[in-house]
């Protein structure tokens, strides 16, 4: 069976307790109403009360690491997971305990591995985010990742940075803006990177050119070694930085 | 910022990059209200330069104007090189301007001495204290200590900094005579031991006091050149193992020598690079693995082995302990096993909890086979190959670009067109 829900974490845990209350095993779980050949499809309706309860449920039955591991199969670019997470969960939920370390497992396996990669991006875009300082005193940063990973990332930024800043997740159209006292999620309707120079602030230009002459200088010409430089930097993260190979 | 900061920064980074470290991991510190910054355990690196190398920290001298002059250095007094000199002004400057981008993960300061080593050490401090104290900077900073500057300068310092590390500069005392003449062993061990002395005592004084200010809590590291002096890897080897045991170094980085100076003091080569990739894999299992410096060298030769790796080296010259049962080995046994790592240990004792693995398992886990297969049984089946004895084995373990690819007969007597780079 194809299931199709609104692409919400709680619309997930919402879909995840009617699949456990009448036992289905779902073929694939997506957000995208794609024409599908297959007739067998449903939609689901959100309900925040189910998703709350769902969230105590699997929380007093296994522990809050489930949880997370649910959220962060959620944030995977891979929406094939979805249905791994849900096996997880369910045999998590039957064997009272946390199972991610079962990797015999072929659903746990799969879920490891996308949160692998999930988490591995977030860490690496901590260091990629590069912010531009414009007019208004903001900071502002474009990034490009696979997984959606702007909910990991937030935290660390709002310990780290007392400015107001804006992190864009280009690929989902949606950004971050923390003001100093609170994280706002907002939805990007229009956005022209190459006209984000006309916002930079005067001094921004200075600290780019700085940026740039010292990746170069720092590098000892005699040991080269791109090839070690792109299994670091994938060629797609390289768009939105101000360096370039 | 003016022009002049650019070509500075050129200037003194372009020097500093011959210095390895660049970890940015082991303290957390949080952020305040206004203060700039936190620090994260794991370390975070921001770019990757040309050359493969991680770029976290700004890492710059204060000045390249040396009055020492050390054979293998760029910034030594009798090179024709340009001199220049930062204000602590315009590092702090460049520093948090570069942290609120993001570009950085913090400050690596380093400095040729100036005038004389309090001197240098004295403007160092400067310009942590002021980040710390005037911009509050919680960032992480790496700090240099210079050899022969007083102690209490080296004190002082290790307050603000996460990390200082002395340079050892080369692995003998007759070598430092001969290629760094105004350096001698005692100027480089005394800070080291200060600072060592200085860790410990804080740590005690925390147990103790809840408002203890926290003393180079990274912790030390150190860096030596390997190839611009005779010594041989064993004493290289022992030398790091004295280092971690009697000074409690966190690490210490090797640096293959890099010719950049004519000079009949100096080989006329520049090291291999291999030779510097064995050295951190044998610095590696002693650090992390138990593993002691003599298990990793055959009795007679002082060189590691540079076709296969320390640890199958160890491995080929102690067969009587392979192959190893992974589902009933313990973790210290299954980290000896070629190709499988902390990582891949941990992976395993958690899986096999809940089911005997096989060998498909391990290769679904992501455990790194190519070696690690003539080592292991799994459910008591073994599926290397047979071998006869441990050379017959390594020739297998080798590199593939030397070892599995046997060089055909004609291959060296191809007509002349197949020789020509258009038809390859």
């Amino acid at each position: 069976m194809i299931i199709i829900y609104d692409g919400t974490f709680s619309g997930l845990l919402t879909l995840y307790y009617g699949l456990l209350k009448n036992n289905i095993n779902p073929l694939l779980i997506t957000k995208n109403r794609k024409n599908f050949l297959s007739s067998e499809i449903k939609y689901t309706k959100t309900d925040s009360l189910i998703s709350d309860y769902m969230f105590s449920y699997i929380k007093d039955k296994t522990d809050y690491d489930v949880l997370r591991n649910i959220y962060l199969g959620y944030l995977s670019k891979d929406e094939n997971v979805l249905v791994n997470t849900f096996n997880y969960m369910k045999k998590s939920i039957i064997s009272k305990k946390n199972l991610i370390k079962d990797l015999s497992d072929y659903d746990i396996l799969k879920l490891n591995r996308s949160i692998r990669n999930t988490e591995g991006e977030a860490h690496r875009f901590l260091g990629l985010v590069r912010f531009r300082r414009l007019n208004d005193e903001s900071y502002y940063s474009v990034i490009n990742p696979d997984n959606d990973i702007l909910p990991l990332m937030a935290g660390h930024f709002k310990n780290r940075l007392n400015e107001k800043w804006i992190i864009h997740d280009i690929n989902r159209n949606y950004c971050l803006i923390y003001d100093k006292k609170n994280i706002n999620y907002y939805k990007v309707d229009r956005f022209e990177y190459g006209k984000l120079v006309e916002a930079y602030h005067e001094e921004e230009k200075v600290y780019q050119n700085l940026w740039n002459n010292y990746h170069e200088s720092i590098a000892i010409k005699e040991r080269e070694n791109r090839k070690l430089q792109f299994q670091f930097i994938p060629v797609r993260y390289w768009k939105y930085l101000i360096e370039k190979y | 910022m003016n022009m002049e900061v650019i070509e500075k920064l050129n200037i003194l980074s372009g020097a500093a990059k011959y210095d390895v470290s660049c970890s940015s991991s082991g303290v957390e510190r949080k952020g305040g209200n206004n203060s700039v910054g936190n620090t994260s355990s794991s370390g975070i690196c921001h770019s990757w330069s040309s050359d493969g190398r991680c770029i976290s920290l700004l890492k710059i001298l204060y000045s390249n104007d040396c009055i020492f002059d050390c054979a293998y250095c760029i910034n030594r007094k009798s090179n024709d090189v340009k001199r220049a000199s930062f204000t602590p002004a315009e590092i702090t400057e460049l520093t948090i301007g570069f942290y609120k981008r993001n570009y950085i993960e913090g400050l690596f300061l380093s400095s040729a001495i100036i005038k004389n080593p309090d001197h240098t050490m004295e403007m160092m401090l400067k310009v942590v204290k002021t980040l710390r104290t005037v911009h509050r900077f919680n960032g992480y900073i790496h700090l240099k200590a210079i050899p022969g500057a007083d102690a209490k300068l080296l004190r002082e310092a290790g307050f603000y900094a996460d990390r200082m590390s002395v340079n050892i500069e080369l692995p003998s005392e007759e070598s430092l005579k001969k290629l760094a003449p105004q350096k001698n062993k005692k100027s480089i061990l005394l800070p080291m031991k200060n600072l060592g002395d200085g860790a410990l005592e804080i740590c005690q004084d925390k147990k103790k006091f809840r408002n203890t200010p926290s003393f180079i809590p990274a912790g030390q590291s150190t860096q030596l050149i390997v190839g611009a002096s005779p010594e041989n890897d064993f004493t290289i080897m022992k030398l790091s193992d004295n280092l971690y045991k009697s000074y409690s170094l966190k690490r210490v980085y090797y640096s293959a020598f890099v010719k950049v100076n004519e000079d009949n003091r100096l080989p006329d080569k520049n090291e291999k690079m291999v030779r510097e990739h064995r050295l951190y894999q044998a610095d590696w299992l002693i650090r992390v693995y138990n593993f002691n410096v003599n298990e990793l060298f055959e009795n007679s030769k002082k060189f590691l082995d540079y076709d296969i790796d320390p640890k199958s080296f160890w491995a080929l010259n102690n067969l009587n302990y392979f192959p190893i049962e992974i589902n009933s080995a313990d973790y210290d046994t299954l980290i000896r096993i070629p190709g499988i790592g902390i990582k891949s240990a941990l992976r395993i004792i958690g899986a096999r909890k809940y089911s005997v693995l096989d060998f498909e398992n391990l290769k679904s886990f992501g455990v790194v086979l190519k070696r690690a297969k003539y080592f292991i049984t799994c459910k008591g089946k073994y599926y290397g190959f047979i071998y006869k004895d441990a050379g017959d084995l390594k020739n297998m373990i080798k590199d593939k670009k030397n070892g599995l690819f046997i060089k055909l007969p004609y291959e060296k007597n191809l007509p002349e067109v197949y020789g020509n780079d258009n038809y390859l």
